[in-house]
């Protein structure tokens, strides 16, 4: 390591000790152990850094923010046992024995191909081969075309250009943060892809049922994995949804 | 229930709605919209923290929310993408401690709003001391070197300001 190169390392790092793992930090302090020009820079630094950080730890928020925080607590949603239930047509996120549900989607695709009819044999070829352009795609790291953190926007942005368009997505997908979106053509069919994280990358992958000769209807989800990737398949008011994660189908379990 | 959305929210009030509206103010320069742009985080959070998984990563994530709210705040009253600009000058020039020591919160916040805006998010986030430069990198979304040398160039400019400011 070069002085200058510690110096980059120093400047960007909190030499006082707040970030001690750091290995490259410890090596540039070490360095300037034995470095007088480097420690001497390290000093003024350090003071300078010192000073500033103390100044701007000075501003005191207004008296009332706190309060006013403190208000935004989430409260507890439990309904009240008077509450009238009338009975209505739920997507698959809002409906009871979910996750069971999807594991016994997921034992029974196994079999799929001895059991269904023909055309639902060409829907599971169909959703398959879709499965493995839509993974390829996510391994391939696309660019995104727009950067929005704005799903209305989004919406509206896939719509006025004639894409797919994401219609209400489940309470902790549609939680997720967005980033931005692309499109690509499938088999000469638009196909929207939206990029979200919370602390993990997602893309959601949307494209109209219609765009299969026989489309796979997937009311309750599919939760597979492939390789390094686990997806989530559903569909929903004519979209067929992917949801991709680098990771394992548990990590992915958790937003249904 | 995801393990996150059982941290206490009162909590996690208390320990970031400073260095988070600290961190605001800096880059509003506006007691009004420091203090709007912590609630719209908190809110978020509210809305959005029970997705979560990570505990370790909320004080991050928080981070990153203002940010991105700041962001598109600005965005909407001015379509103006920030640009960083080249310096030529690497050295950063000596600051000498009467200046430093006369510093105060404002006048801190005055010196990073004459940086140049790529730099004042890493600066700030750097001076607050609550995340390391590879969370600042995550925060922003920016690669760790481009962070260590904004903070670099940073540094530099805001050096120059401080310079400029001193009657002597």
């Amino acid at each position: 390591m070069t002085i200058e190169e510690a110096k980059s390392i120093l400047a960007a790092a909190h030499p006082d000790g707040s970030h001690p793992d750091d290995a490259e930090v410890a090596q540039a302090l070490k360095l300037a152990e034995t470095e007088p020009e480097l420690a001497a820079w390290l000093a003024e630094e350090s003071a300078f850094d010192s000073t500033f950080s103390k100044a701007l730890e000075s501003i005191e928020p207004p008296t009332d923010l706190k309060d006013k925080l403190l208000a935004l607590e989430p409260a507890s949603h439990e309904p009240a046992q008077e509450d009238k239930v009338i009975p209505m047509p739920t997507p698959w996120w809002k409906s009871k024995g979910l996750l069971s549900a999807a594991a016994t989607v997921a034992i029974l695709f196994g079999f799929a191909a001895i059991l269904l009819k023909p055309t639902q044999v060409q829907a599971e070829a169909n959703l398959t081969h879709f499965h493995d352009s839509v993974a390829n795609h996510f391994r391939s790291n696309p660019k995104l075309h727009v950067t929005s953190d704005d799903l209305d926007k989004i919406r509206s942005q896939l719509g006025e250009q004639g894409q797919p368009v994401p219609g209400e997505l489940p309470p902790k997908v549609d939680a997720l943060l967005e980033l931005g979106y692309g499109t690509f053509d499938y088999q000469g069919h638009p196909v929207a892809y939206i990029s979200m994280h919370d602390d993990d990358a997602y893309h959601l992958y949307v494209v109209s049922q219609a765009t299969f000769d026989q489309a796979p209807s997937i009311e309750q989800p599919q939760v597979v994995a492939d390789s390094d990737l686990a997806l989530m398949t559903w569909t929903d008011q004519g979209n067929l949804y992917v949801l991709i994660l680098r990771g394992n189908v548990e990590e992915l379990k958790q937003l249904l | 229930m995801s393990e996150h959305a059982k941290l206490d929210f009162k909590q996690l009030v208390e320990q970031y709605y400073k260095p988070l509206y600290r961190f605001a103010y800096s880059l509003a320069k506006n007691e009004h919209e420091a203090s709007d742009l912590t609630q719209q985080t908190f809110t978020i959070y509210a809305q959005k923290g029970d997705s979560l998984r990570d505990a370790s990563k909320i004080k991050s994530w928080l981070f990153t929310t203002l940010y991105r709210e700041f962001l598109r705040l600005r965005r909407r009253a001015a379509n103006v993408t920030p640009q960083e600009n080249e310096i030529l000058e690497i050295e950063a020039p000596n600051v000498e401690p009467g200046v430093a020591n006369t510093l105060d919160g404002h006048t801190a916040v005055e010196a990073l709003q004459q940086v140049d805006e790529a730099y004042r998010a890493p600066l700030t986030l750097f001076y607050l001391k609550d995340l390391s430069y590879k969370e600042i990198a995550a925060t922003l979304d920016i690669p760790i070197g481009t962070v260590m040398s904004r903070l670099s160039r940073g540094k530099v400019q805001l050096k120059k300001c401080l310079l400029q400011r001193s009657p002597s």
